[in-house]
């Protein structure tokens, strides 16, 4: 369980981490690559968010009797869920890219709060869920034997991430681009080979 | 095979007693990474095959103009 539970929770945090960063960027530099990027990661976050969330339920009834509790770590990782469900709805809600970009920017980049909360919420309050084993820079609490194989499938899981991150950019840039010549070309191209690159 | 390694196949898929819960997990794992990968694919082929259609759309327009 922990070889699925755990890297599903991490990439969660992580993917909203990307997302809000890539959301500052774009806000900031007004680069629009960066806000694609937040957009392609949203849908893939959410889903690593579903899946932390019901592998930790699917481990809570055996270890706790109870596939929920209102817990610190559980309770900030639903909100984490509600962030990216919010994010993805105010993104649709707009017509116009750029206003939309702006909107669910502000968005992720004012839910970027909730990560060290999610984090740092089995040291601040006294949960159920275990405290920090692996993040434990001096001495991690798990042997060698689980912590190698977890290591390996949380770089998995990241290695996966990036892969369907790419394919996901892709529509999207297109999509941003279609005005663009290079954007029109190719799909001419592609029209006439009835290929895509 | 054997009565010995059918005990040991029932053990391994019964995981202590908690074989629902643990198979369940790789179950949904598996799933929703399948899941990502088709979702993603296919939000790809969507946006190419509507752009060529736009595309085509404003070319037999401005053809017949």
């Amino acid at each position: 369980m922990i070889y699925f539970h755990v890297p599903s929770a991490y990439l969660s945090m992580m993917v909203y981490v990307i997302m809000a960063v890539s959301a500052a960027v774009g806000l900031i530099w007004r680069i629009k690559l960066a806000h694609a990027v937040a957009a392609s990661a949203a849908p893939i976050g959410a889903s690593f968010t579903v899946l932390a969330l019901v592998t930790g339920m699917l481990w809570g009834k055996p270890m706790w009797g109870a596939y929920w509790v209102w817990d610190a770590r559980l309770t900030s990782e639903l909100v984490l869920l509600f962030l990216y469900i919010g994010y993805m709805t105010l993104r649709s809600a707009f017509d116009d890219t750029s206003k939309a970009d702006r909107a669910s920017g502000v968005l992720a980049v004012v839910g970027v709060v909730n990560i060290p909360i999610i984090h740092f919420s089995v040291v601040w309050w006294n949960t159920l869920h275990q405290g920090p084993t692996i993040s434990k820079m001096d001495n991690p609490s798990i042997t060698a034997d689980m912590l190698w194989p977890l290591l390996t499938m949380i770089l998995g899981y990241t290695l996966f991430f990036v892969a369907i991150l790419a394919i996901r950019v892709r529509g999207e840039v297109l999509t941003r681009e279609v005005r663009s010549r290079w954007v029109g070309e190719m799909l001419r191209e592609s029209i006439d080979d009835k290929r895509v690159e | 095979m054997t009565r010995e390694s059918n005990k040991q196949m029932d053990e391994f898929f019964d995981m202590g007693g908690n074989g629902v819960f643990v198979w369940n997990t790789v179950g949904l794992s598996i799933a929703i990474l399948v899941l990502n990968l088709v979702a993603a694919r296919r939000a790809f082929r969507n946006t190419v095959d509507r752009l060529r259609a736009d595309i085509k759309r404003n070319t037999d327009r401005s053809t017949r103009q």
